[in-house]
């Protein structure tokens, strides 16, 4: 009885290991698809329209343009 | 009866931007145009309902695996970064020109902490799927609502000659939200 509920509850852990793991196999998919997807004519440079708002952690802001610039000089 | 309880307290009754301050980071900066504004309130609409639907059928699956207290938020997360990427792909491929229309708001639906909060709310209220469907139509419409009549506002506050300088951008615009939050209480006194 013991031993058929340990296998049990071990199945329901691997199934909920098996539901987060499908979770993040679906993102990395999803996330790669669209990522390979090309751009429609005239929306090439989407980002410069973005005259940025108060969300300064999103990536088209205008602050990580010019961190990225200052990045880049710091390099050379 | 009940339907029309809910709808009514999620469109109006209690508002997710107004009663409980969700989803301020996008209220703000994408009410500046109203064309943003309603083109963010129609991206919001189309994934919190396919987002909220996916939940529920997985929230049922979490109880059956007795794991979802534990699971919840994290696969909540996943489903709907992936379904923001999967609708980022859709309009790409098929509907270029709302894409366009959308341009750099469409990957700021993932940070909108209103549509993780309308899938948590469907678990720990219990609703069907009916209820499921009508709720989150109704906070997404809600939301669209709140964010254009908003970013009329301020269009016509941008306009002002009159503006002290101190109240001027962000300043006049939370005052005005607050303002708004308070005439919509209004509303949280109809029961039915």
């Amino acid at each position: 009885m013991y031993l058929s509920l340990l296998i049990s509850s071990i199945g329901k852990i691997f199934a909920s290991i098996g539901v987060v793991l499908v979770s993040i196999a679906l993102f990395i998919g999803t996330f790669l698809l669209n990522k390979k997807t090309k751009k429609p004519d005239g929306c090439e440079n989407l980002d410069e329209t973005c005259a940025g708002c108060q969300l300064i952690q999103c990536s088209h802001h205008p602050i990580k343009k010019e961190e990225e610039i200052k990045g880049e000089k710091n390099n050379d | 009866m009940e339907l029309f309880g809910i709808a009514f307290a999620a469109l109006l009754g209690s508002n997710i931007i107004l009663s409980r301050f969700l989803g301020i980071c996008p209220f703000l900066g994408v009410s500046k145009k109203s064309s943003s504004a309603i083109g963010m309130g129609l991206a919001l609409i189309a994934v919190v309902i396919l987002s909220s639907l996916i939940c529920y059928g997985l929230d049922k699956l979490l109880v059956l695996l007795e794991m979802q207290s534990y699971l919840e938020l994290v696969v909540f997360i996943l489903v709907i970064a992936s379904f923001v990427q999967l609708l980022e792909f859709f309009l790409k491929k098929y509907i270029p020109s709302l894409y366009k229309s959308l341009g750099v708001y469409l990957p700021l639906i993932t940070t909108n902490c209103v549509v993780l909060q309308v899938c948590l709310d469907l678990v720990s209220r219990e609703y069907n799927l009916l209820q499921t469907l009508v709720y989150s139509l109704s906070v997404s419409v809600g939301y669209m609502i709140v964010i254009v009549i908003f970013s009329h506002i301020r269009t016509r506050l941008d306009n002002s000659q009159n503006m002290p300088k101190a109240f001027k951008g962000n300043a006049i615009a939370l005052i005005t939200a607050g303002l708004m939050a308070m005439a919509f209480m209004a509303f949280s006194g109809f029961s039915f």
